[in-house]
C-alpha cells in the first residue's frame, strides 16, 4: 500500500455519533479484509491528488490514525472535517472511529461549510465555540477567529455561517436549537444581526471582527493558502518527536517545511486537532 | 571552479552574530533611526550609506565587511533579536549559495524576498553584474544570483521570518517600493507566460503576490501610495508599450517620475518634491487607484479587489496568507548536494533538504530520496526504502520514478509473472511521462 488510493474507502453519511452511520461503517468493515481503511467525512469534496498521497510508513508502523483535514470552503483555513486513515481493527475494538492521533499538514480537499442555511449556521456555531475556547490567551487563535467570523459574504449562505461563528463565541446568543426562530430572518435582518453581533464582540474585547464585503471575502478566500496553517505543521512535528529517532528526523523536516510556507514561529497549538464533528 | 567549504572563523556552531552585518541605506529619512536600533542590538554592525546603484552598494558592503561572508539589512528593515542568535547550518557556507530569510511587509503582510535578510558570499558579490552593472542588452532588476553561473549559483530561502520591512513611511517611498517590486514581479510573470507556464505553481504564486501588493494597504497611512505604485508597475510591464523597465533601477529617474507624474497630480498646493506630509487629494488618488485596477482586471488574470481600510487591516492582521515559497527550489538545492553541482557532494545534506521538500509533497523529492536510498549516499543503501520512495513518487506523478522503480525491481532478478507485469506497466508509464533515461538530462539523456 503506497498511497491513500490503495486503501478501501467509506464515505460517512452523517455525524460519527449517529448510530445508523456506525452500523453502516461496521457493514463496510465486515466487507473488507484490509488492515487499514479510509473514512471520508460528509460534505468533503476530496481532491483527486489526495488519493496519490503516500502515508508516512513510520506513522503507519505505529498504527496511528491519520487525519487529513479539508479546507473550509468559506475561509480556506482547516476544518475539523476531512479524511481519516485508520486501522480496521481499531475501529472494531472501539466500536467507533478513533480520534485523529496525527493531524497531517496537507489538505485532502474542501469541506462545504454552507450547503444550506441551517447547516451553515450550525457548523459556524460549532466552529465559533471551539475557536473561542482556543482563543483564550492565544493570540493566533484570536486572529483566526476574527478572520473566520468576518468571512462568508461572497457565498449564498455565508451570512448564516458568520452569524453562527459569532453566536458560538458569545454567551446568551442563539444556538442551533433555536433554528426554527432564526430561519424566519430575511436577508436584511440577517445582515443586520451579523453586524450588530460583530460590533458587540469587538466592544466586549473579543476578536476584532470586521465583516467583509462580498468582493473582499472572495478575494481573501482566493488569496488564502493551499496548506493547513502553521499550528497544524507544528502540532504534527511535535507528535512526530514522540516517535523516536526517525520521528525526530521527520519532525525536523515538517517543521522546516511549515516554516518555509508560513515563515513564522507563532507558538500555538489547537487548530486542526479538535474532535471531528 | 571547485567549491570549498570554510566556515567563518572556523567556529562551531556559527551564529548570525558571528558574521558581519552591514546596514544599507540611501535616501530613506528613517534610516538613521533604524540604524541606531540595529547598532543597539548589534554593536559591531557596519553601515554603507548613499552609494548609488544596487550592484555598487553591495560591492561596497562586501568591502566594508572585508570577510568571506556578510549579512545585509536594508534600510527599510527592522531585525528581530532572535535573528542574531540564530544558528546557521554548515552547508550554507558555500560560495555559490546566497541564503535569504524572508521579511514580513509591514503594509500588506506578505512574507517574501522583498526587504529580506541576506547572507552573501563575498565571492558571489565580486562576480555579480546586476542592476546598473548588468551587461548591455540584459534586463536586471534583481540580483540575478542564478545568472552568475547558471545551474551552480543559487538563492536559498531559509525557513522562518526574522524581520519586518516597512518601505512606506513616506508617500514617495511607499510609491517607489510598490512600483519597483511589481515591475520586477510582473517582468518575471510575463516571462513565465511567454514560456507557456500558465498552470504552474510559481506562476500561480506570482499572481497571488502581485495581486496582494495591488490590493492590500488602504488601512496604512501611505498604503494607497504603495498600491498605486504596485498597480502602475504591474501595468507598465503587462501593457507591453516597450517602456524600458530598467529605469526603476535609477533612484534619480524614480524621483523625477514622482515629481512630474505623481506629485504634480495628487500633491496638495504648498507641498514640495518628495514631501507630501500627508497632504494630497485622497479622492483623486482613489479614483486613479481604481482606474488602474480596472485596467489590470480587464487585461490580465490578476485578482485585484477594492478593499476598504478595515477589510484590508483584518486580512493583513489575521496572518492567513502563506509566504512566497517554492518546494521546487528546496529540491533543486538538495539535488545540487546530491550530484555535487555547484556545491560539494553531500548525501546527508541532500537527504535533509529532500525530506523538507517531500514534507511539501514535492514529487521529485520523493524520486530523489529513492535515488539516495538506492545508492549509498544517505548512509548504507536501503532498497526497501528506495522502492517505497520511487513508488510514492510514481503515484504523485513524477516522470522519472516509474522507470527507476522498474529498474530497481528488475535488478532483484527472478521476477514472478506478477512482478514482470508490474515492471512492464511501469516502463510504459515512464515512456508516457517522458521519464525514461533518454529523457533525463541528469542522466545525460536527450530532453
Amino acid at each position: 500500500m503506497t498511497c491513500l488510493g490503495d486503501f478501501p474507502a467509506c464515505r460517512i453519511a452523517g455525524g460519527r455519533e449517529d448510530a445508523e452511520n456506525l452500523q453502516e461503517i461496521l457493514v463496510f468493515l465486515d466487507a473488507t479484509e484490509e488492515d487499514w481503511v479510509v473514512m471520508i467525512d460528509e460534505a468533503v469534496d476530496v481532491a483527486p491528488r489526495t488519493w496519490a498521497l503516500p502515508p508516512e510508513p513510520l506513522i503507519c508502523a505505529r498504527g496511528l490514525a491519520q487525519f487529513y483535514p479539508a479546507s473550509n470552503s468559506l475561509t480556506s483555513l482547516e476544518s475539523s472535517n476531512g479524511v481519516l486513515l485508520c486501522q480496521r481493527e481499531q475501529v472494531l475494538a472501539l466500536g467507533n472511529l478513533p480520534g485523529p492521533e496525527m493531524v497531517m499538514p496537507v489538505f485532502c480537499g474542501i469541506w462545504d461549510a454552507a450547503p444550506s442555511p441551517e447547516r451553515a449556521f450550525d457548523s459556524g456555531f460549532r466552529h465559533g465555540q471551539m475557536r473561542h475556547a482556543e482563543a483564550a490567551g492565544c493570540e493566533t487563535a484570536m486572529r483566526y477567529l476574527a478572520f473566520e467570523a468576518s468571512m462568508g459574504a461572497h457565498h449564498q449562505f455565508g451570512a448564516w455561517w458568520m452569524l453562527g461563528v459569532l453566536s458560538g463565541c458569545c454567551d446568551g446568543q442563539a444556538t442551533p436549537a433555536d433554528w426554527e426562530t432564526l430561519a424566519d430572518l430575511d436577508a436584511a435582518s440577517l445582515n443586520r444581526a451579523v453586524r450588530d453581533l460583530a460590533r458587540r464582540v469587538r466592544m466586549e474585547g473579543g476578536p476584532p471582527v470586521a465583516p467583509l464585503s462580498p468582493e473582499a471575502s472572495q478575494w481573501a478566500l482566493n488569496a488564502g493558502s493551499n496548506w493547513p496553517s502553521l499550528p497544524v505543521w507544528e502540532g504534527f512535528a511535535d507528535r512526530c518527536v514522540e516517535l523516536g529517532e526517525e520521528g525526530a528526523r521527520l519532525a525536523a523536516a515538517y517543521r522546516a517545511a511549515g516554516r518555509r510556507i508560513w515563515a513564522a514561529r507563532a507558538p500555538y497549538a489547537g487548530a486542526g486537532s479538535e474532535a471531528r464533528g | 571552479m571547485e567549491a570549498t567549504r570554510q566556515r567563518p572563523g572556523g567556529q562551531v556552531p556559527v551564529r548570525v552574530r558571528d558574521i558581519p552585518i552591514v546596514f544599507l541605506s540611501y535616501d530613506e529619512p528613517w534610516a538613521e533611526r533604524n540604524w541606531q536600533d540595529l547598532v543597539s542590538m548589534i554593536p559591531t554592525a557596519l553601515r554603507v550609506n548613499g552609494v548609488e546603484g544596487l550592484d555598487a552598494c553591495h560591492k561596497a558592503a562586501a568591502e566594508a565587511a572585508g570577510t568571506e561572508w556578510f549579512i545585509t539589512v536594508d534600510a527599510d528593515t527592522t531585525v528581530m533579536p532572535e535573528f542574531v542568535e540564530l544558528e546557521l547550518p554548515e552547508w550554507l557556507f558555500e560560495p555559490t549559495l546566497r541564503p535569504t530569510w524572508y521579511s514580513r511587509n509591514a503594509v500588506n503582510g506578505l512574507v517574501s524576498g522583498n526587504g529580506s535578510l541576506k547572507l552573501w558570499p563575498a565571492e558571489i558579490v565580486a562576480r555579480m553584474r546586476s542592476h546598473e552593472e548588468a551587461p548591455d542588452g540584459t534586463i536586471s532588476i534583481d540580483h540575478d544570483i542564478e545568472a552568475i553561473e547558471e545551474g551552480r549559483t543559487r538563492r536559498v530561502q531559509m525557513p522562518g521570518c526574522y524581520s519586518i520591512t516597512d518601505p512606506a513611511r513616506t508617500a514617495y517611498h511607499a510609491f517607489r517600493a510598490g512600483l519597483r517590486e511589481c515591475v520586477y514581479l510582473a517582468h518575471i510573470l510575463e516571462a513565465f507566460l511567454k514560456e507557456g507556464r500558465q498552470g504552474d505553481e510559481r506562476t500561480a504564486m506570482l499572481h497571488r503576490v502581485i495581486s496582494t501588493w495591488c490590493t492590500l494597504g488602504r488601512h496604512h497611512p501611505n498604503g494607497a501610495w504603495m498600491m498605486l505604485g504596485a498597480r502602475m508597475g504591474a501595468r507598465s510591464v503587462l501593457e507591453q508599450t516597450g517602456w524600458d523597465i530598467r529605469k526603476v533601477n535609477s533612484y534619480d529617474w524614480l524621483e523625477h517620475f514622482w515629481n512630474r507624474n505623481i506629485h504634480a497630480r495628487f500633491g496638495a498646493p504648498g507641498t514640495t518634491g518628495l514631501e507630501l506630509k500627508g497632504r494630497w487629494n485622497p479622492r483623486l488618488l482613489d479614483a486613479e487607484l481604481r482606474g488602474q485596477g480596472v485596467w489590470l482586471r480587464d487585461h490580465s488574470d490578476l485578482d485585484i479587489a477594492e478593499l476598504g481600510p478595515s477589510e484590508s487591516r483584518l486580512i493583513v492582521e489575521s496572518d492567513v496568507m502563506p509566504a512566497v515559497r517554492s518546494a521546487n527550489a528546496v529540491d533543486s538545492i538538495a539535488r545540487g548536494f546530491q550530484t555535487g553541482v555547484g556545491v560539494p557532494q553531500d548525501g546527508a545534506v541532500a537527504r535533509t533538504l529532500f525530506e523538507e521538500a517531500a514534507a511539501m509533497f514535492h514529487p521529485s523529492a520523493f524520486c530523489n530520496l529513492g535515488e539516495l536510498w538506492e545508492s549509498d549516499s544517505a548512509g548504507s543503501p536501503d532498497l526497501e526504502r528506495a522502492e517505497w520512495f520511487y513508488a510514492a513518487a510514481t503515484t504523485l506523478g513524477n516522470a522519472f520514478a516509474p522507470y527507476r522503480l522498474a529498474r530497481l525491481i528488475r535488478a532483484q532478478g527472478d521476477l514472478s509473472t506478477e512482478e514482470a507485469a508490474r515492471v512492464r506497466d511501469l516502463e510504459k508509464m515512464g515512456a508516457e511521462r517522458r521519464g525514461m533515461p533518454q529523457h533525463d538530462p541528469a542522466a545525460g539523456g536527450r530532453t
